[in-house]
C-alpha cells in the first residue's frame, strides 16, 4: 500500500504540470501537447488501478465480507437492519 | 419527426430493460435496495461510472472547452480518473465489505454503527437530501433544455409557447422533465437497483458510444484531425481574436476566411506571451471580450469572458472529485457487487472510459470556439456542432438519446437510493427493525420513490431556468466537503462522535456560505481563483482531526468491528 500511496503523490504532483501551462502546439492527429499529456495521464491513472488491484488487493477485507457468507449460511449473522436480512 | 422518433425509441427501450429486470427481481427488499450482492464486474463498471458522469459528460464537458479551452480535461476529468480510482479502491471496496459483512443498506446505517450515534444519522439525513435534490434537478432541468430545440418545428400548432422563438413547436420543458421521470420511475419502481444497474448498464454503453460517433462525423466533416486542430479561435498580433474558417454547409466543407473574422480582442493582451497564437490549445488565462446580440433588444451587447484555466483553480479542483466517496447513491451501488473482486475492473476501467467520453467533447469543443459565435450558450455547442457540420436528424437523435442516458443513468441511482434511506434511516430505524414486514418496507420505499419523484419534477419546473452546470458543481462540492468524515471513518480507529459531527458541521456551514456568496448557484471563486470545495474540505477535515484528538475514543468492540484486521 506505501506503494500505491507514493504513486498516487507522484500523480497527483504530475497533474498539475506548471510546465506546460503555455504551450500550444500541436503533435501528430491534431491532438494538442497540453492534452495529449493528459490522456498519458489518465492511462497512467489506469496503470496504477490495474497495478493495484495485482500487487496491493486487501485480500483482509473480501475474506471479511465473505466470513459473513458462512455465517448466514449458518444463521449466524448480525445484521444492522432488518431489512437485509 | 425523426429525432422525436428515436428517443421514443430509446425510451421505450429502456421501459422493456425495467420489464426484463423485474423479472429478475427476487421480491424481497434486499433484492430490491442492493440487488441481493449479485452484480458482476461488468454491470459494475457501467452502472458506477454510468452514475457519475451526469448530462456533464457529454454537454457540459463540450461546452466548458469551448469557453476555457483543452484544460478542461485535466480541470475536471484526468483529476477525476486518478481521485475515483483511488476513492474506489481505498474506500469502495471497504464499505462494501462492511456493508456485506454487517447487512448494511444505506450510509447512514453505516455512520450510525462507526460513530455509535443514533443522532448523526438525523444530522446527515437532511444534508445527504438537501444535497442530492439539486442533483436530481440538474438531469430534469438539463433533459427539457436538451430536447426542446432538438425536436422544435415537429408541433407547430400543439406547441406555441416555446422557451425562445426559435423552438417553436418542439416538445416543450415540462412534457419532457415529466415523460423522463415517468420512465426512471417505472424501471426503478419495478426493478429496484438491480433494474437500475441494468438500465445505467444500456445507458452508459450509449452515451459513450453516442459521444465517439459525433466526434467521428464532426472530424470527417472537418477534413480530419490535421486540419480540426487549426480552426480554433486565433488572436492576432494587435489583439484582436478572430475565425480563420468557415463551414460552407452546402458545399459541406471548411473554408478559409480572408481576411480572418473579427470576434473580439484580449484585454490583458501585455500579459500574454508573444508568440500564443490559441488560446484554447493552452491554459494561460486571456480575458477577452465579445459581443453577443440581446434576445429582447436585438442589440449587440459586449461580454467578457476567461479562456484558459488560472493554475491555483487547476490545482484546488482537484477536491471536487472527492464527491464520489460521499455520494450516497454510489453507496448504494457498490453494495450491490457481488463480490470484492467485481471492483477489479472498475478500479482499472474507470479512469478510460472517462477518456473515452471526454477527450472527444473536449477538442470539439476548443473547435467550436473557431467556428460557432462566441455568445451561443456553452450548452447548445455539442449540438450546434452537430447541426452546422452533420446536420443529419438521424445522429442528432442518436445523440440527443446520448446525453439522455447521461441524465437518465444518474436520475434513477438518486431516486432510488432516496427511497433507501427514507425506508431504512428513518421508517425503519424509527419503528424498529421488526415493525415492519419485508413487503412493508418495500411498500414505503416504492411509495417514497414515487412523491420524490413528483416533489422533483414540481420543482424542476418552479427552477427550469437555473444554470444547471454550476448547480452540479455546488453539489459535488457539498459532497466533496463530506469526504473527510468516511475517510476518517475507515482509516482513522481514533475517529469520534463529536469529531464526525463537528466534520459534519463544519462542512455544512462553510458550504452555506460560500453557496450563499455566489448568489445561490453561480460560478464562484475564492480568492486569486480557488474553489470553495477545497476550503470546505480543510475545514471539514481540520475539525474531524481537532475534535475526535480532544474527545474520548471509540469503544474496543466498535474499533474491533470496523478494524478488523488490525483487531
Amino acid at each position: 500500500m506505501k506503494i500505491f500511496w507514493i504513486v498516487f503523490f507522484v500523480l497527483l504532483f504530475l497533474h498539475q504540470d506548471f510546465w506546460n501551462w503555455g504551450l500550444e502546439g500541436m503533435v501528430s492527429l491534431g491532438m494538442p501537447r497540453g492534452l495529449l499529456y493528459h490522456v498519458f495521464f489518465s492511462l497512467a491513472c489506469s496503470g496504477l488501478g490495474a497495478w493495484a488491484v495485482i500487487r496491493a488487493w486487501p485480500e483482509e477485507w473480501e475474506q471479511y465480507a465473505e466470513q459473513s457468507s458462512k455465517d448466514a449460511e449458518g444463521g449466524e449473522q448480525r445484521g444492522a437492519m432488518s431489512g437485509s436480512e | 419527426m425523426n429525432v422525436l422518433l428515436i428517443i421514443l425509441l430509446y425510451l421505450l427501450v429502456l421501459l422493456l430493460l425495467g420489464w426484463g429486470s423485474s423479472r429478475l427481481f427476487r421480491g424481497t427488499s434486499k433484492d430490491f435496495f442492493v440487488a441481493s450482492h449479485s452484480i458482476g464486474p461488468f454491470l459494475l463498471l457501467m452502472s458506477v461510472f454510468g452514475t457519475t458522469m451526469t448530462a456533464f459528460a457529454l454537454v457540459g464537458s463540450t461546452g466548458k472547452s469551448f469557453e476555457r479551452g483543452i484544460g478542461t480535461y485535466g480541470l475536471m476529468a484526468s483529476i477525476s480518473g486518478l481521485v475515483h480510482m483511488a476513492i474506489f479502491f481505498l474506500v469502495g471496496i471497504r464499505l462494501w465489505s462492511l456493508g456485506k459483512r454487517h447487512g448494511y443498506l444505506t450510509q447512514i446505517q453505516f455512520f450510525r454503527e462507526r460513530f455509535e450515534s443514533r443522532g448523526i444519522g438525523y444530522l446527515l439525513f437532511p444534508i445527504l437530501v438537501l444535497l442530492v435534490v439539486p442533483y436530481l434537478l440538474i438531469g430534469i432541468i438539463g433533459a427539457g433544455k436538451v430536447i426542446e430545440p432538438v425536436t422544435a418545428g415537429a408541433f407547430p400548432s400543439l406547441f406555441v409557447n416555446p422557451t425562445i422563438p426559435a423552438w417553436a413547436g418542439g416538445v416543450p420543458p415540462w412534457l419532457s422533465g415529466l415523460v423522463i421521470c415517468l420512465v426512471v420511475l417505472t424501471y426503478v419502481f419495478i426493478g429496484g437497483s438491480r433494474g437500475a444497474a441494468i438500465a445505467n448498464a444500456f445507458q452508459t454503453l450509449v452515451f459513450m458510444s453516442m459521444g465517439v460517433v459525433a466526434f467521428y462525423f464532426i472530424v470527417h466533416s472537418l477534413g480530419g484531425l490535421e486540419q480540426a486542430g487549426k480552426v480554433p479561435m486565433r488572436m492576432a498580433e494587435d489583439g484582436s481574436i478572430v475565425q480563420d474558417y468557415r463551414f460552407d454547409k452546402e458545399a459541406g466543407r471548411l473554408v478559409s476566411q480572408d481576411p480572418p473574422k473579427k470576434i473580439g480582442r484580449v484585454k490583458n493582451l501585455s500579459t500574454i506571451e508573444k508568440g500564443s497564437e490559441y488560446p484554447h490549445l493552452a491554459r494561460v488565462p486571456v480575458w477577452a471580450e465579445f459581443k453577443k446580440k440581446n434576445s429582447k433588444t436585438k442589440e449587440l451587447e459586449p461580454f467578457e469572458r476567461e479562456i484558459g484555466i488560472p493554475f491555483i483553480t487547476f490545482v484546488t479542483y482537484l477536491f471536487i472529485p472527492l464527491s464520489v466517496g460521499m455520494f450516497p447513491h454510489l453507496f448504494q451501488h457498490w453494495l450491490t457487487a457481488k463480490n470484492a473482486r467485481a471492483f477489479k475492473l472498475t478500479v482499472i476501467a474507470h479512469p478510460l472510459c472517462i477518456m473515452i467520453v471526454w477527450v472527444p467533447c473536449v477538442l470539439i469543443g476548443s473547435w467550436a470556439s473557431g467556428l460557432l459565435p462566441p455568445g451561443i450558450p456553452p450548452p447548445a455547442v455539442l449540438s450546434a456542432m452537430l447541426d452546422l457540420l452533420v446536420g443529419d436528424p438521424l445522429l442528432t437523435g442518436l445523440l440527443t438519446a446520448g446525453v439522455l442516458a447521461a441524465i437518465m443513468s444518474s436520475l434513477d441511482s438518486q431516486f432510488l437510493c432516496l427511497g433507501t434511506v427514507f425506508t431504512n434511516d428513518i421508517m425503519v430505524y424509527r419503528a424498529g427493525k421488526d415493525a415492519y414486514s419485508d413487503q412493508k418496507k418495500l411498500q414505503i420505499a416504492r411509495t417514497f420513490i414515487v412523491v420524490i419523484v413528483a416533489a422533483t419534477y414540481l420543482l424542476a419546473m418552479a427552477f427550469k431556468n437555473a444554470n444547471v452546470f454550476d448547480l452540479a458543481i455546488w453539489c459535488f462540492s457539498g459532497f466533496a466537503a463530506l469526504f473527510p468524515l468516511v475517510f476518517a471513518s475507515l482509516y482513522w480507529r481514533r475517529t469520534t462522535r463529536a469529531g464526525a459531527i463537528a466534520s459534519i458541521v463544519a462542512a455544512l456551514i462553510s458550504w452555506a456560505y460560500f453557496f450563499h456568496q455566489s448568489g445561490y448557484g453561480g460560478e464562484y471563486f475564492v480568492g486569486p481563483g480557488i474553489v470553495p470545495a477545497a476550503i470546505c474540505f480543510f475545514l471539514s477535515a481540520g475539525s474531524i482531526i481537532l475534535i475526535s484528538l480532544i474527545t474520548r475514543p471509540p469503544s474496543q468492540p466498535t474499533i474491533d468491528r470496523f478494524f478488523p484486521s488490525r483487531s
